[in-house]
């Protein structure tokens, strides 16, 4: 992990979780698997944000917000560092005409982001 | 969640004239009853983009756009593509898998998609009556014309011409690049029929000021803002003069397809896809180089110097991308195929950016031997070359076949990613595995 260790804190904490207990789950909006391995599973086939867009806190902030203009197909394909998100979306901000998200909600973002589509996903 | 204007599109083109939609989308044409398909004209294609037969296709009625397509937006443009690899649908972004790119003149159902923004309504509509080229800028006399002007006040040309995105080849970045995760298969080798860039600016009288053009089109921003651009570029004045850049109208003899830019986009061969923009609408001649969105930043930009991958690089030392490097593709046959035979007959193109390909080699050893490639000359400047080679597999096995290209000023395709911050200008060279059974 290229991401300073003190940012990724957090996601760390949600990365040893996730997978312990499905009870972990319950601080996020998405709907809670009752079994957390097979989490991908779980989402239902027609979930507004495909069968594919991970489960885990901020799924639906980032769906919504990153959605909003373009497909999440675009999301899916990324893997970067934390910082590397955090810069993209100053870039989204400043050039692309997105709204800028509250710093609660930006953490929440980037926790997700950086979570899930971090420089050691896979391509599918 | 499509915008309200993506839905528009095949909607709105029935509304507005159901019949001439279902010649144009499908090339159908109904019985004197008005229904179903006169001579079959137009079923086969439409069942191909349904993906399935039409059991009672006589009873179909004139005009109607089929329910499963009926609110499909830019999706529905991209039906009438032909085994590409959709990468993203919104904007759609596709590349086209090597083997399927095996034809000297790529199909238009082949070519690869790269769009930044929202195709706009006149795609859809394919109609170019209310639109107008204009010229301006640093010229002496700011010009416009009507699709038909262009066509006749200057010499029309068809050429074959290579056009490949600037972050081919992102996929295999490590660590990744942000952008499309483009693997190999956003290359592609059209027949483009035009007029000469330089001819049109000639026309208009080019002051010696103008240093660079900017292109400005009418596809929208994805955030809906009708104030923002989804993408401006342009080229050095050189460029544009440069005979075989054209502002093309037709693509493989057909008006230019929704999704490749009706009614005329530039064709700036050789260079990063985005200098060939579609759905253009302006010209404009500047003492500047151009600033527009994706011009600036680290858009279409590499670090001026070698990197390791992975490193930060100030904004300050990053150029513009121009020219593409030489690279090369296996075609045939596709990769991961066992064959029982061992001799085997390759194929493929090489392209080389302003250059001219000289030599493609082969390998089937990891690189430890090559041999030479038979190759043919391009049949115009810009165009991509087919080569063609026959292995022979010393023993049943896995193999890989490697293709490089050398250039005719020497330079030749790595092995490694000359890694950059943005994934773009990854020439490294094709590889195909092959399992000889016997």
């Amino acid at each position: 992990m290229l991401f300073s260790l003190e940012r990724s804190l957090p996601v760390l904490a949600f990365a040893l979780l996730l997978p312990m207990a499905g009870h972990a789950t319950e601080t996020t909006p998405a709907p809670a698997p009752a079994q957390s391995a097979t989490a991908a599973a779980a989402i239902d086939e027609d979930d507004e944000f495909g069968p594919d867009w991970p489960l885990g806190p901020g799924r639906e902030d980032t769906g919504y917000l990153c959605g909003a203009c373009h497909s999440l197909a675009i999301v899916k394909q990324q893997g970067l560092t934390r910082g590397d998100w955090d810069e993209l979306i100053d870039w989204m901000v400043e050039e692309q005409g997105m709204a800028e998200p509250e710093t609660s909600e930006r953490d929440l973002i980037l926790d997700y982001l950086a979570e899930h589509f971090n420089v050691d996903r896979v391509l599918k | 969640m499509p915008s309200g204007k993506q839905d528009r599109g095949l909607c709105e083109l029935y509304q507005q004239d159901p019949e001439r939609a279902d010649k144009l989308v499908f090339g159908r044409e109904a019985h004197k009853d008005r229904r179903g398909f006169l001579r079959g004209a137009g079923l086969a294609t439409m069942g191909a983009m349904l993906g399935a037969t039409i059991p009672f296709h006589r009873n179909f009625p004139a005009g109607l756009i089929p329910a499963a397509m009926a609110d499909d937006g830019e999706m529905a443009l991209f039906k009438t593509k032909d085994g590409l690899t959709l990468l993203n649908d919104r904007p759609i972004n596709a590349e086209t898998p090597p083997h399927l790119l095996d034809d000297p003149v790529t199909p238009n159902e082949r070519h690869f998609v790269r769009n930044n923004g929202i195709v706009p309504d006149i795609a859809y509509e394919m109609d170019a009556s209310d639109w107008r080229l204009k010229i301006d800028g640093e010229v002496n006399t700011p010009l416009e014309f009507s699709l038909e002007e262009l066509k006749s006040k200057f010499e029309n040309v068809t050429l074959k011409l290579q056009i490949e995105c600037g972050g081919n080849g992102r996929a295999a970045f490590n660590p990744p690049a942000r952008g499309n995760q483009w693997t190999l298969g956003a290359i592609g080798n059209a027949e483009w029929t035009g007029v000469r860039y330089a001819d049109v600016l000639k026309a208009a009288g080019v002051k010696d000021s103008a240093i660079y053009t900017a292109h400005y089109s009418l596809d929208g921003h994805l955030s809906g803002d009708p104030e923002k651009l989804p993408i401006s570029r342009g080229v050095p004045l050189a460029k544009a003069m440069e005979p075989h850049s054209i502002i093309a109208f037709a693509m493989n003899g057909e008006p230019i397809p929704a999704l490749h830019g009706f009614p005329v986009r530039t064709i700036c061969p050789g260079w990063a896809g985005s200098t060939s923009q579609k759905w253009l609408q302006r010209i404009e001649l500047r003492n500047v180089v151009h600033d527009g969105p994706k011009m600036t930043g680290t858009s279409y930009r590499v670090p001026y110097y070698p990197v390791a991958p992975g490193t930060k690089v100030d904004k300050a030392d990053f150029k513009i991308m121009e020219a593409m490097p030489v690279k090369s593709l296996i075609t045939t046959p596709q990769t991961n195929q066992t064959i029982a035979e061992r001799r085997l007959a390759l194929r493929g193109h090489a392209w080389a950016g302003d250059n001219s390909v000289s030599r493609v080699d082969i390998s089937h050893d990891f690189g430890a031997t090559w041999t030479q490639a038979d190759l043919a000359p391009p049949p115009n400047p810009y165009s991509w070359q087919t080569w063609s080679a026959e292995v022979t597999f010393p023993e049943k096995g896995y193999y890989e076949v490697w293709a490089r290209a050398t250039d005719d000023k020497g330079n030749s395709q790595p092995f490694a990613i000359n890694w950059n911050p943005k994934g773009y200008l990854n020439n490294s060279m094709h590889r195909i595995a092959v399992t000889v059974s016997a």
